[in-house]
């Protein structure tokens, strides 16, 4: 495991190892997840929106969470 | 004795060339932007659930952002409570702990640049404190 995973640019975390791409992706893959589900049982585009971005904003939360604990170089 | 009269003539003025503490405030500041940007995803949350409440409450008749946060309390009381109360207070722990982490590296720093290098920090804790009194009152 080696750290860092993420570089901070802005408010957006970057991956830049492998580590940090397998989380990026991981959450993506999440969120398309989520869409495709909500979608099932929406009435319609708003309906759908309406629930998907609060999930997205949960799960931008949890990744920042994780990019921020991981984008410190070990202490030597 | 002549070995320590040796050793007093060799001494030489100790030359620092690298001021280590600032390092360690350039490592501070650089931590507390980084922990603005945690604390913006986390805050982005409850502002996105009172934005809803306050376009439900322009667009629908007889809402108010009061009814539909009481309405959210009395269905997901928990949840509520998690989304405006503990999330906002742990953002204001974070950027209160690098404030301080700043403030004690900074004494020979003027104040101006001690609250444009915290700036960020003090308008996110602002806004989480708005949150719980919005939701409080």
């Amino acid at each position: 495991m080696n750290l860092p995973w993420f570089k901070r640019i802005g408010i957006f975390f970057i991956p830049v190892s492998i580590m940090g791409w397998f989380v990026m992706i991981g959450g993506i893959a999440y969120s398309v997840y989520v869409f495709i589900d909500i979608d099932k049982g929406s009435h319609s585009v708003s309906d759908t929106l309406i629930k998907f971005v609060f999930n997205f904003l949960i799960i931008c939360a949890v990744y920042s969470l994780i990019a921020y604990l991981t984008s410190k170089a070990p202490r030597d | 004795m002549k070995n320590f009269e040796e050793i007093l003539n060799g001494m030489s003025k100790p030359e620092i060339n690298n001021l280590k503490h600032e390092d360690l405030l350039a490592k501070a500041i650089i931590n507390s932007k980084s922990k603005s940007a945690l604390s913006f995803w986390w805050i982005i949350i409850p502002i996105y659930i009172i934005a809803a409440f306050v376009m439900k409450s322009l667009f629908v008749p007889h809402n108010s952002l009061r009814s539909n946060l009481t309405e959210l309390t009395e269905k997901n009381g928990y949840i509520a409570i998690l989304i405006f109360i503990a999330i906002p207070i742990v953002v204001i722990i974070i950027n209160l702990v690098s404030i301080k982490n700043i403030y004690s590296l900074s004494k020979n720093i003027s104040l101006s640049k001690f609250f444009v290098s915290s700036l960020i920090n003090i308008f996110i804790i602002l806004i989480s404190l708005t949150i719980m009194l919005i939701y409080l009152l």
